[in-house]
């Protein structure tokens, strides 16, 4: 499977809200609390059941910017997630892990 | 263009930005149910009246609160009792918390719970499971809260869910008669790598029993605890005499099993009822809130002029049941306060 046809979930136990406009994540276990801009709140929304390129196009549909550009910084976006424990891969395609 | 469209405001010091976010959002980012004033042990220095009297919100009506808190912008949310494992719903209340996106903590005697249990709540999405331990002596332990087997079973259940992945937390109590032992159980938790909080206060009871202060630390009790430098005292920091004097109003309500929301546990005003009105209404028109808004810590001369006040935690719950007045000292607190500043004196 190829990266951007990965689905990604927010990880069970953190804890997410939009406070006025801005995507607040709490993840208490790592030591981590972060406030996302407009459009990394965009893309924390569409972390659905969407794919990376589904969520591209969102972005792209919602601010002015290419759907290349839009795709690699939703692939740098995801990694800092990952990284800090926010998102899991979707059950569903473990297997390209 | 990149990095602006992406960035995010990550802050070094999270309780800054925390305090920040809360600062400017529409509700407190946190928020403390008490599902059961009932409980299976009878530990004497509780401030959980007993036995509970005022009844017990349903699975029903919790899930709805929970549903409130989510829209209000609650992130972290604490589920406290009486003991909570004593409502064969427990796990489902987790989950609903969970897939409502709270980050769900759980504060627990563990001595009802056996791995299974602790497994369950795992997997419902609890984040932090946090237990009292009062000695690293089994017995001792045992006979304060009454039950014996109480303290493995705490253990058992703190070692298993931090296996799991999650937070284990401690808190203890240091009393008189277990002041000795807190270096030995904050060794402990060091060793099991459990993050823990050491409490020197113990409070009257919520409906006004002074019966728990009997356990209260003397001064030579807390120089010697605060000798150990790994107790740090939550509320030292320069105050003026416009300072605020505690959070209570400020941070997130605590709810009672009968669905009264209080500031805090130890301040017995009521807000209003959820079963009632929604809590946002309760919170954001609450006339008795807003009195403790405006409470500074010059609003008493002797707090305002006090030498000892870098040291104090002054606790307007405590005054209220000390002598009624909140804009007053207690004598509690400024024993305390004068009991720190001579420990850290001869650190
Ligand atoms: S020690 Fe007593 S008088 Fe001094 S600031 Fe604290 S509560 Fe007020
Ligand atoms: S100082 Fe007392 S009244 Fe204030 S939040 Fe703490 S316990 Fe509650």
């Amino acid at each position: 499977m190829d990266s951007i046809d990965r689905v990604y979930l927010p990880n069970p136990r953190i804890a997410y809200r939009k406070i006025n406009g801005d995507m607040v994540i709490v993840h208490t276990l790592e030591n981590k609390l972060v406030r996302l801009n407009p459009t990394a709140t965009v893309m924390w929304e569409n972390l659905d059941g969407k794919t990376v390129a589904e969520i591209a196009r969102e972005v792209c549909a919602q601010f002015e910017v290419d759907e290349e550009e839009a795709l690699r910084d939703i692939v740098e976006f995801i990694d800092h997630l990952i990284e800090r424990g926010f998102v899991e891969v979707s059950p569903g395609n473990s297997e390209s892990l | 263009m990149r990095s602006d469209r992406r960035e995010e405001s990550y802050c070094t010091d999270q309780s800054a930005l925390w305090d920040r976010i809360e600062a400017t959002a529409p509700f407190p980012l946190s928020a403390i149910i008490a599902v059961t004033e009932r409980c299976n042990l009878s530990c004497p220095h509780c401030y959980v009246p007993d036995p509970g009297d005022g009844g017990e919100m349903t699975t029903s009506q919790i899930v709805n609160l929970l549903d409130q808190l989510a829209d209000a912008g609650v992130l972290k949310l604490t589920y406290t009792g009486g003991e909570p494992a004593l409502r064969p719903d427990l796990a489902e209340l987790v989950k609903a918390a969970a897939t409502r996106h709270f980050e769900v903590h759980l504060k627990s005697s563990a001595s009802l719970l056996d791995l299974e249990d602790v497994d369950d709540l795992w997997e419902a999405g609890l984040a932090e499971l946090n237990v009292s331990l009062y000695s690293d002596r089994p017995e001792e332990h045992d006979d304060f809260v009454g039950l014996d087997g109480a303290w493995k079973r705490a253990v058992d259940s703190l070692t298993r869910f931090k296996s799991r992945g999650g937070i284990a937390r401690v808190s203890v109590v240091a009393m008189n008669w277990n002041a000795a032992r807190v270096s030995a159980i904050v060794d402990r938790c060091e060793e099991n790598d459990w993050p823990y909080i050491v409490d020197i206060r113990v409070s009257v009871t919520e409906d006004g029993s002074m019966a728990p202060c009997r356990f209260r630390v003397d001064e030579e009790a807390v120089v010697k605890l605060l000798a150990d430098d790994r107790l740090v005292s939550p509320g030292t920091r320069e105050k003026s005499a416009d300072s605020i004097v505690c959070l209570a109003g400020r941070r997130g309500p605590y709810i009672r099993a009968d669905g009264e929301v209080w500031a805090c546990p130890s301040l017995s005003w009521s807000f209003g009822n959820v079963l009632h009105k929604p809590i946002v209404e309760i919170w954001n028109g609450s006339k008795v809130r807003e009195k403790l808004l405006s409470l500074r810590w010059g609003d008493s001369k002797r707090c305002g002029d006090c030498e000892f006040k870098y040291a104090c935690e002054r606790c307007p719950g405590d005054a209220v049941w000390e002598h009624g007045d909140h804009e007053k000292p207690s004598e509690y607190d400024c024993f305390l306060a004068r009991a720190r500043t001579r420990a850290w004196a001869g650190r």
